[in-house]
């Protein structure tokens, strides 16, 4: 008897051992997540919460610090911005054209660009693996977080050239990728828009023209084809913006331009600070303060001498006996919820002044050429374009770009692309610029950490 | 089956002949080859099938008949009858044939008896087996003449000192594994043999042996151990004693807490207890104190808490924040003045019986990855089975800063800036030096004295009432305690605690349930600011214009008055501890516990107190957050003798939880400044956090101990821990640890070393894991980005982390080495302790290349580092004499930190905080190069002489010195007066100056006044100058901030002694008391904190300032090594114990 009792004993413990292992699942510790949070694929089982993380890629800060740093870095690299007060290395080396790998401004492009890229990685896995989005949403959802993905690609590689093409939803997948060529992003971005414009609807879902519809995708697939000099396409795309009919675009007044209930308006983000983060950079509260960024002395000079916009979206103060030109396209600069300019993304100007120039590259329809640019023109008080010729023409385009869309972050794009830049811009500051400076550094910081990443010419 | 496995000592008593075991036949040179290839827990199960329950007595009764056999034949049926095993050698038996016995019923004894009766062999009994051996081969104290003896049953009560019956005491037959344990009233019977010697035995209390003749009836009374080497040590899911233990464990007992004036019960710990350091994070009510057990392995971001285990539950209150912070109990609420909110805090000191550091692996292992960092167990008093009792203790006394900061007076002051300006070629203005031109130039004021200088008053008062029978037994106790602060004004803190526990034993004592309920708040009112850190206001500076309106030149100090700070916390705890002995042995356990803890928090900032120069408004901070834990543990322990030795065997489970919420809220808008502290009265009210979080927790644990004849011990652990921080590939690790240890001592060869009393060797290896980060860090997820974001009108959310599956546990490998000494009969006791430990897969922030989107994640860092360290402790009893008794203690700890590796460090994050090869926490300082004679300033090496200074190409590790640290304790006694005093002693490197640091700015910059020592400060050309020059001018200001805080300027020996505790009790006579019917009384003076000898002098006190760990950073709160806080007082109290 007493031996039967040991092997119970021992059969008990080996017994309680397994049976505890047995029972205690290990799901015991699976928690899941904090209420206050969303596990991703949580995140895209609703229509609702789907909607929130995409507004995501407009609202919460990337956008907006690519948008502000890219407009006011490029402005510094061309003949269109100054930085008056030079207390700054940071702004100082980009108003010379020499930034240096170091440059915090550019690091933050880099940054940025790659957050909004993960932002929509993580949208474009999440929608397109949820099985309980509506289809309208699904599909608007998708596209959007595609159009902002080419967005950042098409500033990265505008600005940097090849870079990586970080497309994995897994951020640590991404981490230690080398460059890809700049053809290949260029191809992504196009890829991506072209993904965007069928998935996104034609009509806007509210009166204020803040979530990108179809004709977003296709105004900047237009701007992408005529940087990569794909000019039928170009002009195919903007044709599209421009003779659409269930968004009527127009082109107001100069006065009611910019506003953001502006029928030229294509695409702006409604932050929760308008657009006073880059308005209070290029003019101050005080009328008689000197802002971070004024136009270049010489760039007043640009205007023809009737051109509205000299009066309208320039403004001066006087300091010290000096007197700065201040861009006034954007006024509201305090941060407060009532303002009526948003961040400006894609308005229709641009679109004609693309056509315009697509069609003048193509040669066959030099009048199309002329009429879209007199679009532009005559809105502006001026009369229509005394050029005829194709060069005469593009010649017109590149000066019209320059005084339409100055302080948006186009003309340091637009000489690197129509190779304008070395020769002009080294005429301008002949003591700092060498050509290698057409592309800006690799952040220094970003090869450290990775070292599949290879350093811009120049740079080394 | 029925094989029988004899033991080793028995066998070599016939290895040389041919044996036999009755039934079956095996020989047993066999057996014990086979069984020395067993693994040690297959052998473990076995001998606990082969030795588990001893019953079977040799009065049982079995029918027999022989005819004419041999004695080999007739032993064998006497062995398949009996269940007994019969062994013998098959040589000395051949010779006995021809043996008939008639069939009749007759006891197994008598059986034998018959056999033997005409040989010259004799049988001893081993267990179940009886020895067939030759008269005169056994000796020793077993009576070897069996044939002689009569088997009786013997029995009797076993008591304590006081006559109390004592359960569970263990007796034993000398030399044999049988034995058995006193039942609930002290009761127990044993089958003897005349001439056994037994042996009681019952932890905390000295063995004593019996040698049993003729009587039937032993009643033993057994005597409280005295001596260290065998009280009761409380280990992981059991108890030892320090003879026994195999693990590392310092311990202290209420004895030494209650010479001690603390609030918190883990500053009893200080410099009481080797390899662990304990600092605080100011003087104020409730403040943390960190615990550091062994150094620090933390880099970045994973937490180096200490599991704490309060009655068997876990207290460690992980909120789920920043690991380093996470036991803070504010950690998403208000950081007041007294910064983080100590858990510990709200356990009352009065109520611990003891505290045991746990601090290697074989100690630890139990715990797994809770207790990778140490563990500190404290048990609480429990009830006595006895008469009741009542214990009233009451003491009332008062705290002052001990210490003030020299600083500069009027004149030094007004003389430092004139020659700021003058230097910086500066005209003093109205507008730029309102000290030196509006204020009076005459007036001082001493500003630390109008902040500090008031006395704390603080009371305490405990009353316990006690007792039981000898199957229950309570104690209820509820204490008071009131603490004052230093500052102007009417804030303190109100404490009330009470704790309930009860604990009953059924009437066969196989059932045992022990549990108990406490509950704990505290009223806190502070100021809004610790009033410390204005120490350095400018001497000439007047509190008030003379209108008698605040004077606002500088903030007024009268403002942080004005805020209020009230933190109002709670803690409840209860637990369960259930042991069922469902079959002797065999204990069913089960532990469940479930504790609460909240703090409710606000702070007010009212418009009248801000500067009307500005725009003014009224706010309020309020936030409340609470954790609630709780711990289901199931066990199956199982207890047996074999082989003269003690086997214990450990299964069990865990289930832990801890969900902590919290909200923090801002109202602002408020109409009338009286309804600040209603939220509803606030025109707006905003979400500053809202934290929600679960932590989840299992394992499987199992643990085996054995002890054979107190001479050699094992001690194996295996854990397999499920956390709930980590992805479903990692979230389980399995961890272990093996103990060893030979009490060198107990071997015959050491016997006649006379002086030598107890020796220990032991030594022991594991490995455990940590998870101390914070939760929901392995996969992506999305937050909402805030009202701000908002988006077209609705919520945004955004990706807050990244997914990293891979993360999973740090691995901490522990090695520990020791040698215990007893001389002189164990009044001399020395402990020396090698330990080394290693961290490897380190948790800690990781800087991600951007293209991943993301700037940083929690991984594994590729690390190692290592602890490695001695201990050393002295206990000696120098007198003990009938009126004089005098003990003293020592300890020292040396502990050598080092980063042994880190893979890709220079392009990491961590590139100009650590160096391989050096210690964690020596900074990375610039180095300072001495004062330039010409112009005053400071110079600084540039290092990698490329003509810039950076913190990346210059630093250097700073001098890290040779740090040691440890205590004194002396207790003495004379007839009824007992004087208790405690050194405590740190040997370091550290910042010499903390002033400096704290405002790092040159001298005279601003509105500061400095330490006396800037009056040593470059004053003119060719001036042999401590310090540089003061100046006003900004273009030095990033030269003055590395010179004064990142450079090795200010570092050195920082060094102190502390008379940390003084404790004098003066027992009142039993003839005085009897006649008022007490039956003891005590009247004490007690002081903390009374005396300290630093180097460093420009600080309030040198413990709060340093950083003894690179733990304590100022990320959180208020705390940093810039030492101005309020520091642990003076305390002087009187009190009086009595007891009736």
């Amino acid at each position: 008897m007493k031996k039967i009792e040991n092997i119970h004993i021992l059969y008990f413990l080996v017994g309680f051992m397994s049976v505890v292992s047995l029972y205690s699942c290990d799901s015991y510790v699976d928690v899941g997540v904090s209420s206050s949070q969303l596990s991703i694929e949580n995140t895209y089982s609703t229509d609702a919460s789907a909607t929130s993380a995409v507004l995501g890629l407009y609202s919460y800060t990337p956008l907006r610090y690519i948008m502000y740093y890219c407009w006011t870095s490029d402005g510094l690299y061309a003949d269109e911005l100054q930085y008056p007060s030079g207390s700054s290395s940071t702004y100082t080396e980009l108003a010379q054209s020499v930034a240096s790998s170091t440059n915090s401004n550019i690091t933050v492009v880099w940054w940025q660009a790659y957050t909004l890229n993960r932002y929509a990685n993580l949208a474009i896995q999440g929608v397109t693996n949820s099985t309980s989005l509506s289809d309208s949403v699904r599909s608007r959802l998708l596209g959007e977080a595609k159009f902002f993905r080419a967005y950042a690609y098409f500033q990265l590689v505008s600005h940097f050239g090849g870079v990586p093409l970080a497309l994995s939803p897994t951020e640590l997948d991404n981490a230690y990728l080398s460059r890809s060529s700049a053809d290949s992003v260029w191809s992504q971005v196009i890829a991506d828009l072209k993904d965007a414009e069928s998935l996104l609807p034609a009509k806007y879902n509210t009166t204020l023209r803040t979530r990108a519809n179809k004709y977003a995708a296709s105004a900047l697939l237009a701007k992408a084809y005529l940087y990569t000099d794909d000019y039928a396409n170009a002009e195919t795309e903007a044709s599209k913006v421009i003779e659409a009919t269930d968004v009527a675009y127009s082109l107001p007044a100069l006065s009611s331009a910019l506003l953001n209930t502006s029928s030229e308006v294509i695409l702006q983000a409604a932050t929760y600070y308008g657009n006073a983060y880059i308005a209070s950079s290029y003019r101050t509260t005080s009328s008689t303060a000197v802002p971070t960024y004024v136009l270049y002395p010489g760039f007043i000079n640009s205007f023809e001498s009737n051109d509205e916009r000299r009066t309208a979206w320039v403004d001066s103060v006087t300091s010290s006996g000096t007197t700065y030109y201040k861009i006034n396209k954007f006024r509201y600069t305090s941060y407060t919820a009532s303002v009526n300019q948003y961040d400006l993304l894609l308005r229709l100007a641009e679109v004609y002044l693309i056509r315009s120039e697509a069609r003048a590259q193509l040669g066959t329809d030099l009048t199309g050429a002329q009429s879209d640019l007199n679009q532009v023109r005559n809105r502006a008080g001026l009369s229509n374009t005394s050029a005829t010729s194709q060069s005469a023409l593009l010649t017109a385009i590149a000066q019209e770009r320059k005084v339409e869309l100055f302080g948006e972050g186009h003309r340091w794009l637009d000489l690197k692309r129509t190779n304008a830049a070395d020769a002009l811009i080294g005429e301008l500051k002949p003591t700092t610029w060498k050509s290698t400076a057409i592309l800006w550094p690799i952040p220094a910081s970003q090869i450290d950490l990775n070292s599949n990443l290879t350093q811009n010419p120049g740079y080394e | 089956m029925g094989m029988k496995i004899i033991p080793q000592p028995f066998w070599r008593l016939s290895s040389d002949r041919c044996c036999r075991v009755a039934s079956p036949c095996v020989s047993f040179s066999q057996r014990a080859k086979r069984r020395q290839q067993r693994s040690i827990v297959l052998l473990a199960l076995l001998l606990i099938h082969s030795f588990g329950i001893q019953a079977q007595t040799l009065s049982s009764r079995v029918t027999y008949e022989l005819k004419d056999k041999s004695l080999d034949e007739g032993l064998q049926l006497l062995g398949r009858l009996s269940k007994y095993k019969i062994a013998y050698s098959v040589e000395q038996v051949a010779k006995y044939k021809n043996i008939t016995i008639e069939k009749a019923q007759r006891s197994v004894e008598t059986t034998l008896g018959l056999l033997l009766s005409k040989t010259n062999l004799t049988y001893k009994v081993k267990v179940k087996t009886l020895l067939i051996v030759e008269k005169g081969t056994v000796q020793g104290i077993l009576d070897d003449n069996p044939q002689n003896s009569t088997a009786r049953q013997i029995s009797g009560v076993v008591t304590n000192g006081d006559n109390e019956p004592l359960p569970g005491v263990t007796i034993r037959i000398n030399n044999t594994s049988q034995g058995t344990v006193t039942n609930a009233d002290g009761r127990y019977s044993i089958d003897t043999n005349k001439g056994d010697v037994l042996i009681y035995s019952f932890i905390g209390y000295q063995a004593t042996w019996q040698r049993i003749s003729d009587r039937t009836i032993y009643n033993i009374q057994l005597y409280k151990d005295t001596k260290s080497l065998d009280e009761v040590q409380v280990i992981g899911y059991g108890t030892t004693t320090k003879r026994l233990n195999t693990s590392s464990i310092s311990s202290i007992t209420s004895q030494q807490i209650s010479t001690q004036t603390i609030t918190n019960p883990l500053l009893a710990l200080q410099a009481r207890t080797p390899g662990v350091q304990i600092t605080q994070d100011n003087g104020l009510p409730g403040s943390r104190v960190r615990v550091n057990i062994r150094g620090t392995s933390s880099i970045g971001y994973a937490g180096s808490i200490p599991l704490y285990v309060i009655d068997g539950v876990p207290f460690t209150l992980s909120s789920g924040s920043t690991g380093s912070s996470a036991d803070n109990l504010n950690a998403y609420g208000i950081y007041g003045p007294e910064g983080g909110i100590s858990p510990l805090s709200m356990i009352t000191p009065d109520d611990i019986e003891r505290i045991d550091v746990l601090k290697d692996a074989d100690a630890t292992a139990i715990y797994g990855s809770r207790g990778s960092n140490g563990v500190v167990l404290i048990t609480t008093r429990k009830g006595s089975h006895g008469k009741t009792e009542v214990n009233i203790n009451v003491n009332h006394g008062i705290g002052k800063v001990g210490h003030f900061i020299p600083m500069m007076n009027t004149a030094e002051y007004l003389e430092m800036r004139t020659e700021a300006f003058a230097n910086a070629g500066e005209t003093p203005t109205t507008s730029n030096a309102k000290d030196l031109t509006t204020w009076d130039q005459a007036s001082y004021t001493d500003w630390q004295k109008w902040l500090l200088g008031g006395s704390a008053q603080t009371t305490n008062a405990t009353a316990t009432i006690s007792g039981g029978n000898a199957q229950n037994r309570f104690l209820l106790t509820t204490t008071y305690h009131k603490e004052g602060t230093v500052f102007s004004g009417n804030y303190g803190a109100n404490s009330f605690s009470g704790r309930l526990n009860a604990g009953h034993t059924s009437r066969n004592g196989r059932f045992i349930v022990n549990s108990s309920a406490a509950y704990s708040s505290r009223n806190n009112k502070l100021p809004g600011m610790d009033m410390a850190i204005l120490y350095n206001l400018p001497p000439n500076y007047s509190l008030y214009n003379s209108d008698g309106s605040w004077n606002w030149d500088i903030t007024n100090p009268l403002s942080y008055l004005a805020q209020k700070y009230n933190a109002k916390t709670s803690n409840f705890m209860g637990n369960a501890d259930f042991s069922y002995e469902a079959v002797k042995g065999l204990k069913l356990k089960a532990t469940l516990g479930y504790s609460k803890t909240g703090v409710t928090q606000t702070k007010t900032n009212p418009a009248s107190s801000q500067n009307p120069s500005g725009t003014t408004t009224s706010t309020l901070n309020y936030a409340d957050n609470q954790n609630e834990n709780y711990i289901v543990e199931p066990q199956a322990e199982y207890k047996t003798l074999l082989y003269g030795g003690n086997l214990l065997v450990l299964v069990g489970t865990s289930y832990q939880e801890t969900k902590a919420t919290g909200v923090s809220l801002t109202g602002s808008g408020y109409s009338n400044e009286n309804l600040i502290n209603s939220l509803t009265a606030a025109s707006s009210v905003t979400v500053s956090s809202n934290n929600n979080s679960i932590y989840r927790y299992k394992a499987l644990f199992g643990k085996l101990n054995y002890d054979w004849k107190q001479k050699y011990i094992v001690n194996g652990t295996v854990r397999r821990d499920g956390s709930s921080r980590f992805g479903e590939d990692h979230r389980f690790g399995i961890f272990g640890a093996l103990g060893l240890a030979w009490i060198f001592t107990q071997e015959n060869f050491m016997k006649n070393l006379h002086v030598l009393s107890f020796g220990k060797l032991r030594t022991s290896y594991g490995i455990t894991g940590n998870d101390q980060i914070p939760n929901y860090q392995y996969q992506g997820l999305y937050s909402i980005a805030g009202t701000y974001f908002n988006y077209e009108g609705s919520t945004v959310l955004y990706p807050s982390s990244i997914s990293n599956s891979d993360l999973h546990w740090e691995v901490l490998k522990k090695l520990d080495v020791a040698l215990e000494l007893g001389f002189l009969n164990d009044h001399i006791l020395f402990t020396t302790n090698y330990y080394r430990n290693r961290s490897s897969d380190i948790l800690g922030y990781y800087t991600l290349p951007y293209q991943t989107g993301a700037t940083s994640y929690i991984r594994n860092l590729p690390a190692v580092v290592q602890n490695r360290g001695w201990e050393l402790e002295l206990r000696t009893v120098n007198a003990d004499l009938k009126d004089f008794k005098w003990t003293s203690s020592l300890n020292l700890t040396i502990n050598r930190n080092k980063l042994l590796s880190f893979q890709n460090l220079e392009t990491s994050s961590y590139t100009n905080t650590y160096t391989v090869g050096y210690s964690i926490e020596v900074p990375l300082l610039y180095h300072f190069t001495g004062i330039d004679k010409a112009t005053g300033l400071p110079t600084l090496q540039d290092v990698n002489d490329d003509g810039s200074l950076t913190s990346a190409g210059d630093y250097l590790p700073a001098n890290a010195g040779h740090p040691f640290y440890g205590g004194l304790s002396n207790s003495l006694t004379y007839k009824s007066l007992q004087l208790d005093f405690t050194f405590q002693f740190n040997h370091r490197m550290g910042w010499v100056n903390n002033t400096l640091r704290a405002t790092s700015e040159a001298f005279g910059y601003s509105y500061t006044n400095q330490s006396e020592a800037a009056v040593n400060r470059w004053r003119q050309a060719d001036d042999d100058a401590l310090y540089a020059k003061a100046t006003t001018s900004s273009s030095y200001t990033t030269l003055y901030s590395r010179y004064l805080y990142s450079s090795d300027a200010n570092w050195g020996d920082a060094s102190y002694i502390k008379l940390k505790t003084v404790s004098l009790n003066y027992h009142l006579p039993k003839s005085w008391l009897s006649k008022v019917g007490l039956t003891a009384a005590t009247v004490y003076l007690q002081g903390q904190n009374l005396f300290t000898w630093a180097k460093q002098n420009y600080n309030f006190d040198t413990e709060t300032s340093y950083t003894a760990t690179a733990s304590i950073t100022s990320s959180s709160g208020n705390v940093n090594d810039s030492n101005t806080f309020t520091p642990p007082l003076r305390t002087i109290v009187v009190g009086l114990n009595i007891t009736f």
